[in-house]
């Protein structure tokens, strides 16, 4: 009887079955032995029914999420309806399944009741992520009953549904109040003539190409070339800014309250609001080790702060790590339609091999082939805007994105581009409260002295370079650059 | 799939109260036990109240099964008396007795294939004992056993646990299910 929990009422029925059949021996009556063949042959067909119940089941579940955009902290509102398409009358309890690292708030996410054929059954509930990413509810689980009273079984319908949860309200606060105040100074020589009216310096004249505002023609040549020409600017400061943020599974590694990513997100939102509040272009990319995720192409206006935000809850959730390296995540792909499956990963065969894999190849100079995520994106930006000046800002932990940071930084040297690395410390962002011993002293010492030399390497390739923790803002990082402490 | 309203799950439970009546002995006691489980479980079915309902099944059941003889189910005569007059109204009002929460305004439904399945099984079950010995008949025509009522009853409580495993056994995979819609 595998599959279906009996009842008490169904174990009665089948207790019943079994007395009569005892009472027919005792009595030498056959009739008895009548009765518990039909009280066996009763609890027969109420479970073949429940399971033709089961298995006809068809729900049309439609679940949404009423706020556009859900940020940690905050109740974010569901909603969920249920339509039952079958003839048959669905019993049981109806329960929506929350997911990990989130609290319901308000409202009941289940509900005990019959849903007749064609009828819905509306549920409304809220929420509170308790982190960035995406937050996947799996599905709907019913706690279901037999129309007899005999069964019960709990039925789950996956039906995964995807929110993305984008970093606490407090990060925007914090970049809105930025926006009017801080002033990103990084300047260098672009060839945009026109988006900031000041500063200009006449570069030279080039053959007029249809789109060139009216302003810029050089009338006083046509006469005697009789053709239209350009006039181009060189213009200081208005570089280009495209904020690269690692999302590689070091950064997503939480050791303490702050994840790297996290706090990598919080950092190119509000470093992307200051440069876009001061008219330079700024753009955000998300990049793992094979790939750039998603990216919002620099541009100035109204609403690239919005594709910007946009693009960084697109940013892989951080993963929690607890005792014994186990590593526990909930999706991995934002982008991606989750898995049936909530995923639960054993991380001590995978993150931290990983990792001591990627530092392996990276101390033994050979190229990693999974430099082609950040290096990648750089060599298409520099492509897409030959001759135009880019400054790129890479936020990582130079854990598993070392080289190709490193070989953005010579792409950059050598295309005449400019790189400011921020580098969130791996041990910075460890829990402090860890006792310190000999040999932990001694990878601290090894840590540290290996961060000089990368630090080294990015000085003599041009690239500035800032070492953060998670109690660094971002004021504090663009006053530190004002200041040319990088 | 059968659906059937009240008033006709009302007639079909009278029915089959005077069906096991009728093939009873006449005595008092079993005409007055009769009587009362009658009454709860058409009491549960118009109010909707399963208890009641199950404890006239029980009341009925017991007096109906004690009141009517079967001394052999070798013969096909006491076979069909044990089907009529006791097997099909006891399995209607059993179905009757545990369909009476089934809801107050929907009507109750019968699923044809899962009870096709139990009624041959229920007559699988009784035919076990005269197949169990036409078998042995014709396997060892030469050696004469005796079947006493003890040994019938056996048989067919074997064919009854027996078939009620095996039946029961398959598992729910139905109960693991894809979602058939979208979401936001």
């Amino acid at each position: 009887m595998s599959g279906l929990r009996s009842t008490s009422l169904g174990t009665a029925i089948l207790s019943f079955a079994i007395v009569f059949a005892f009472a027919g021996i005792l009595f030498s009556n056959l009739s008895w032995a009548v009765l518990s063949v039909t009280f066996a042959s009763a609890y027969v067909y109420a479970y073949l029914r429940f399971v033709t119940e089961l298995q006809r089941t068809n729900l049309h579940i439609e679940r949404s999420a009423l706020e556009d955009i859900s940020f940690a902290k905050e109740p974010t509102s569901v909603t969920v309806a249920i339509l039952n398409k079958d003839p048959i009358t669905v019993r049981g309890t109806f329960e929506d399944s929350l997911p990990e690292n989130c609290d319901l708030s308000a409202g009941m996410n289940k509900s005990t009741k019959d849903l007749p054929p064609n009828s819905i059954l509306k549920l409304s509930y809220s929420l509170v992520p308790n982190k960035r990413g995406p937050l996947v509810i799996p599905g709907m689980k019913i706690a279901r009953n037999d129309s007899l009273g005999l069964f019960d079984e709990e039925q789950i319908i996956e039906h995964p549904t995807v929110i993305n949860v984008h970093t606490e309200k407090g990060s925007f606060d914090a970049a809105r109040k930025m926006a009017g105040k801080e002033y990103l100074e990084f300047s260098g020589m672009g060839k945009n003539p026109a988006m900031v009216l000041r500063e200009l310096e006449f570069d030279g004249i080039r053959d007029y190409v249809p789109g060139d505002r009216a302003r810029d023609i050089y009338w006083k040549v046509f006469p005697k070339l009789n053709k239209l020409m350009t006039k181009t600017y060189r213009k200081e400061g208005s570089l280009r800014t495209i904020v690269f943020v690692d999302c590689s599974r070091s950064m997503r590694l939480k050791r303490s309250k702050v994840a790297k990513v996290d706090h990598a997100v919080d950092l190119s939102m509000q470093l992307s609001n200051v440069l876009i509040s001061s008219f330079y272009p700024a753009g955000v990319a998300i990049f793992d080790e094979i790939k750039v995720l998603k990216k919002a192409p620099p541009a100035l206006g109204r609403h690239q702060f919005e594709k910007i935000v946009q693009v960084l809850r697109e940013a892989p959730s951080s993963m929690e790590e607890i005792e014994g390296g186990t590593v526990r995540t909930e999706d991995t792909e934002s982008n991606k339609t989750p898995e049936p499956k909530q995923t639960s990963l054993k991380a001590s065969a995978e993150g931290k091999e990983f990792l001591s894999a990627l530092d392996r190849i990276a101390t033994k100079g050979t190229r990693p082939a999974l430099g082609i995520g950040l290096e990648g994106g750089i060599k298409e930006i520099i492509a897409n805007n030959r001759g135009q000046g880019q400054l790129y800002i890479i936020i990582s932990d130079l854990v598993s994105s070392r080289d190709a940071v490193i070989a953005g930084a010579k792409l950059c040297k050598s295309t005449g581009n400019k790189m400011l690395v921020i580098h969130t410390y791996d041990d910075w962002y460890r829990n402090a409260e860890a006792s310190l011993d000999m040999s932990e002293a001694e990878r601290l010492y090894g840590d540290l002295s290996d961060s000089l030399r990368i630090e080294a390497t990015f000085r003599g390739l041009g690239v500035s370079y800032i070492r953060i923790g998670p109690a660094d803002t971002a004021s504090r990082i663009v006053r530190a650059l004002r200041r040319g402490k990088t | 799939m059968i659906i059937f309203s009240r008033t006709v799950r009302l007639l079909m439970a009278i029915v089959a109260v005077v069906d096991l009546a009728v093939f009873s002995q006449h005595s008092i006691l079993v005409i007055l036990a009769q009587a009362i489980g009658a009454a709860l479980i058409l009491l549960g079915m118009s109010y909707n109240y399963r208890p009641s309902s199950l404890t006239g099944l029980l009341i009925v059941a017991t007096a109906s099964a004690a009141a009517i003889e079967l001394p052999s189910l070798l013969e096909v005569g006491q076979i069909l008396t044990a089907i009529v007059s006791l097997a099909i109204p006891t399995f209607v009002l059993t179905w009757l007795a545990l369909s009476a929460e089934e809801g107050e305004s929907t009507d109750v439904l019968l699923l044809k294939r899962p009870a096709t399945t139990a009624l041959v099984f229920a007559l699988v079950c009784l035919f076990s004992a005269p197949i169990v010995v036409l078998v042995m008949s014709l396997l060892a025509p030469t050696i004469s056993a005796r079947i006493t009522p003890t040994t019938e009853m056996a048989i067919i409580l074997i064919a009854t646990t027996v078939g009620t495993i095996v039946l029961t056994r398959r598992a729910s995979a139905a109960a693991r299910l894809p979602g058939t819609q979208e979401g936001t």
